[in-house]
């Protein structure tokens, strides 16, 4: 408040010094597609500081006239693209031509960066700010799994990690700021630590560029990319609140930057909250959840050829899980699946949490200095580190359910340094670098349980290359790395008496990579990606050891594992008909030699608590074959039909069975509605109007040896979002009211684990409004 | 040449990081597993002629690892047998006694009887605070000589008010199993 109060003084000052000066400059230019290079029409060009604006016309010209001296913040939307904002500073007649990202929720994007370069990205699949803003409320997973492609492993609502194209956990990265996510990422009951509110973009690399990237990597990995501050000297910002019926969660986010020639910063804060989900019929008891995370972005500019960026996150939340769904045996998981409702189902609804549930802290410190060597190499210098704080905790007898039956401590440094060189002139963009990781991970002894995992530690020494191509009609990328991997293993073995015994482990990992993208024409491209690469066994596989819940089994470790090789290829294209009708669509083929997975055996363990099966991780072969498309009409003016779908099959070679825990097959429907209302007067601007449906196919590749319970039936949903931004005072309020699961379906879905105990969440109606100033 | 000196002073940061990488783990402490059940006794005494009988199983390394030890003693036809359960943790020394951890959380504890053994019949000889059976002490009545089977489990958090659970009934009972097993009985 008091921030905006000097602001606002400022403004004023400012104002009032600018009225003495003369007002005739002009700022003209056109706008163009990015993608196609087609100018483009009823484009809003607007200068909110002085209300002045206009709509580019047929040419994809603009003019505004009658432009005093000074700072101004410029601001280009139009349908289907992100609202672009410059800052500009006129001293005289200006001529800007902007190219525009016309091309949101599409599978092949391109993107325009700080310096406004226009930069080619083969295959990648990303999720824009307006949409990380009108859906501040969801957690990573939930909103990305919109995606062609993507899909979720869960446990309940609030638990649930990504799967992309079938890999996830051990196969999947996920970069947050650049940095690897790092944690017990091997759990399917593990969800990522981020807080997606922080991101401008979430978007998917496919192919050889991806090898620029730390982390494990299949031929995809997962970005989560704030944007630079900027050089706006203004105080802008975001405070958005928002509240679903589905849970009663509430919950806010606050995002705030300002430039400055000394220091810049950038925070960004979000709380939730929220309490037992409701099915249809019952409530899921035990299913709140309660998030407070805040991050701050500072930049300094070291000299003007070294900026430097250290970034803080924090992220804390505590997870509720479905009480019904703690077993102590096979017999209660066979009883549990046949009640029409959960164990421990209350009558009411509470915001509560008791066990079982998770407490996890995250916290990451990054530093990353950027030296320019000339305006097209730089030199990138990163350090990081991290803190994954994990407790589960279980019902237990004696007044133990407060004491985790699960805590791990894991620490992640990282460092790397690269050399990158995006010469134009020269065609080949270079980047290059060396990258060392060390993880450290420590089971806290008060549990009074066996640990599952061991404590290790885990180093890695990687270099990489990665080239491009750039040619006006054909692009090229390939990449190399290599990564060394230590482990260093202290597990306690099974006694009697116990004993601790170490394990040291050496791997070389390889990766290769080719693509190439052809622009046959204008609005036709296709593009083409090799990937080979390499993965040692994780720690999990190679050494959990005993009672895992997650499975209902024991889960043993095996020394004898190998590296998976997997080959990785890919096959995209993209076409528009007369302006009117887009099909986007990219087929792969993936083999993976030595596919480590947990193979229940036939044998049965005795234990105090009755007979367990036993899973042992083994190795076998497996191949994937998949399809994502995306087919948009335009219909009307403003409006869009797009039907889109993901197709996978996933299959163990050597059994001929399909692989367990991949996403079954989906098709959607959808029809939207964009009206932007030209008129820079009106109260109400992009109104916007989603309906769609969702069919999820029932997965007829597994057989019925391969789970203990059959797979849940195929099921479709409705939903809508209806939205608009309304001017207020010279600032914007957006508004965007959605329903998921409009008709109340009562369903199953066979990547949450508790389809075997309780139905998921019945109808949600969410509301945000979000205040940008 | 001042690029040249940064450049330097990156290289070598990068260098001391990469050599001070950890190479060994310490060794983890060993938890205290204080909740571990690894061994049911059931005392059984023939209340006509004072003859004891008694039921064990031990599985001393807990979950997972060796295959527990089970031994079964043999029962009197038309016999009224009082019964006790005793719950150890033998990993300790001296065996920690979780019987009376159970006894203190009667509210949330109950054992359940069953077997395939005609005439066999069990009736709980003990009560919590709210009056419900908690199932330590128990009456084991036989009849006709027989061979099968005995399974006790204890269930946590059981709802001792749904119906039939009180008289032994584990179908609406629900709650988590903290413990199943299984002996031979052989009622001669």
């Amino acid at each position: 408040m008091y921030n905006k109060i000097i602001l606002s003084f400022l403004i004023l000052l400012i104002t009032q010094v600018l009225l003495g000066q003369s007002c005739h400059f002009q700022i003209s230019g056109s706008v163009y597609d990015l993608n196609t290079g087609f100018p483009m029409q009823e484009v809003s060009v607007e200068i909110p500081d002085i209300k002045s604006g206009t709509y580019t016309d047929s040419l994809g010209q603009y003019v505004i006239n009658n432009i005093c001296f000074g700072q101004y913040h410029l601001q280009v939307s139009h349908i289907g693209c992100e609202t672009e904002k410059y800052f500009i500073d006129i001293k005289a007649d200006t001529i800007l031509d902007i190219w525009l990202d016309h091309a949101s929720h599409e599978l092949e994007a391109v993107e325009i960066d700080a310096q406004q370069e226009v930069k080619r990205n083969p295959s990648q699949t990303e999720i824009k700010q307006k949409d990380i803003e009108k859906n501040a409320e969801k957690s990573l997973t939930q909103l990305i799994s919109s995606m062609p492609g993507v899909s979720s492993i869960s446990n309940g609502n609030s638990i649930s990690k990504p799967v992309i194209n079938g890999m996830y956990g051990n196969r999947l990265s996920i970069l947050n700021n650049g940095i690897a996510q790092s944690g017990q990422q091997w759990g399917n009951d593990h969800s990522p630590e981020i807080d997606p509110n922080v991101a401008a973009k979430i978007r998917l690399v496919h192919g050889a560029e991806s090898l620029k990237y730390p982390g494990t990597n299949l031929g995809t990995i997962l970005l989560v990319e704030p944007k630079p501050i900027g050089h706006d000297p203004h105080l802008h910002g975001r405070v958005s609140g928002f509240y679903d019926t589905n849970g009663r969660q509430f919950g806010s986010n606050i995002q705030a930057q300002t430039y400055n020639k000394f220091l810049s910063w950038k925070f960004n804060g979000t709380i939730k909250k929220g309490g037992d989900r409701f099915t249809p019929s019952y409530f899921l008891t035990n299913t709140g959840n309660r998030e407070y995370d805040g991050s701050l972005q500072l930049e300094k500019s070291i000299s003007d050829k070294t900026f430097s960026t250290l970034y803080l996150s924090s992220f804390n939340s505590q997870l509720g899980i479905l009480r019904g769904s703690h077993i102590g045996n096979l017999n209660d998981l066979e009883e549990a699946f046949n009640r029409d409702e959960p164990f421990f189902t209350s009558e009411k609804f509470s915001y509560n949490i008791e066990a079982p549930s998770q407490k996890v802290n995250h916290h990451l410190a990054k530093l990353d200095i950027k030296h320019f060597l000339n305006d097209n190499a730089w030199i990138d210098y990163t350090l990081s580190s991290q803190l994954n704080e994990r407790k589960e905790f279980d019902v237990r007898r004696g007044g133990r359910s407060d004491i985790p039956a699960l805590s791990l401590n894991q620490w992640n440094h990282y460092a790397s340094l690269t050399y990158n060189n995006e010469d134009p002139n020269k065609n080949w963009y270079l980047y290059s670098g060396l990258q060392v990781r060390i993880t450290d991970n420590t089971n806290r002894p008060n549990t009074g349980i066996l640990p599952l995992i061991p404590d290790y530690i885990e180093d890695e020494s990687t270099a990489f290359l990665v080239l491009k191509n750039e040619k006006p009609k054909h692009t090229t990328n390939l990449g190399i790395k290599y990564s060394f991997v230590y482990q260093y293993v202290a597990r306690i073995e099974t006694g009697p008496p116990l004993y601790v015994q170490d394990y040291k482990n050496t791997y070389h990992n390889f990766s290769i990579a080719a693509g190439h993208e052809y622009l046959i024409s204008k609005t036709k491209k296709i593009s083409g990606d090799l990937f080979f690469s390499t993965r040692n066994p994780a720690i999990n596989e190679l050494y959990s050891n005993g009672l895992h819940q997650g499975v209902s089994g024991i889960e043993l470790g095996n020394i004898t594992l190998n590296k998976e090789k997997s080959l990785r290829a890919t096959l995209g294209y993209s076409t528009t008909w007369f302006d009117k009708l887009k099909v986007q669509g990219q087929a792969y083929y993936q083999y993976i030699n030595d596919f480590i997975y947990l193979l229940p055996s036939d044998e049965l363990r005795l234990t105090i608590r009755g007979a367990f099966p036993v899973y042992q991780y083994e190795q076998t072969n497996g191949r994937f074959v998949g399809l994502d498309t995306k087919i948009a009409y335009n219909i009307l003016k403003y409006t869009d039909i797009v039907l889109s779908g993901s197709y996978l099959s996933a299959k163990n070679t050597d059994t001929g069975q399909g692989l367990v825990y991949m996403p079954a097959n989906n098709l959607r429907a959808e029809i939207n509605l964009e009206y932007p209302n030209p008129q820079s007067h009106s109260v109400i601007k992009n109104f916007n109007f989603t309906g769609g449906v969702l069919h999820n196919f029932k997965k007829t590749d597994i057989d019925e040896n391969q789970d203990f319970l059959p797979v849940p039936e195929a099921y479709s949903l409705l939903y809508l979002s209806l939205g608009g931004d309304f001017r207020v005072s010279e600032k914007t309020l957006s508004v965007t009211l959605k329903v998921d699961n409009l008709l109340n379906t009562k369903y199953r879905d066979y990547l949450n684990r508790l389809h075997y105990f309780a139905d998921e969440m019945g109808r949600n109606i969410s509301m945000n409004l979000s205040y940008e100033f | 040449m001042r690029n040249f000196r940064k450049i330097l002073f990156a290289v070598l940061i990068f260098g001391i990081i990469s050599v001070i990488f950890s190479c060994k783990k310490d060794d983890p402490i060993i938890p205290n597993e204080e909740e571990l059940i690894t061994t049911v006794r059931l005392k059984l005494i023939n209340i006509s002629n004072a003859k004891q009988v008694e039921f064990s199983f031990r599985d001393i390394d807990g979950e997972g690892g060796e295959a527990p030890v089970i031994t079964a003693g043999i029962l009197e036809k038309n016999s009224i047998y009082l019964g006790e359960i005793s719950l150890l943790n033998e990993q300790t020394n001296p065996a920690d006694n979780i019987t009376a951890e159970v006894e203190e959380e009667g509210v949330d504890h109950q054992f359940f009887f069953e077997t395939d053994v005609l005439g066999v019949s069990f009736y709980y000889q003990d009560t919590d605070i709210d009056g419900k059976p908690i199932g330590i002490l128990f009456q084991l009545a036989t009849q006709d000589a027989g061979q099968g089977t005995m399974t006790i489990i204890l269930r946590h958090q059981a709802d001792k008010n749904a119906d039939g659970v009180s008289n032994g009934d584990i179908t609406n009972a629900g709650g988590e199993t903290d413990l199943e097993i299984s002996f031979d009985l052989n009622v001669q």
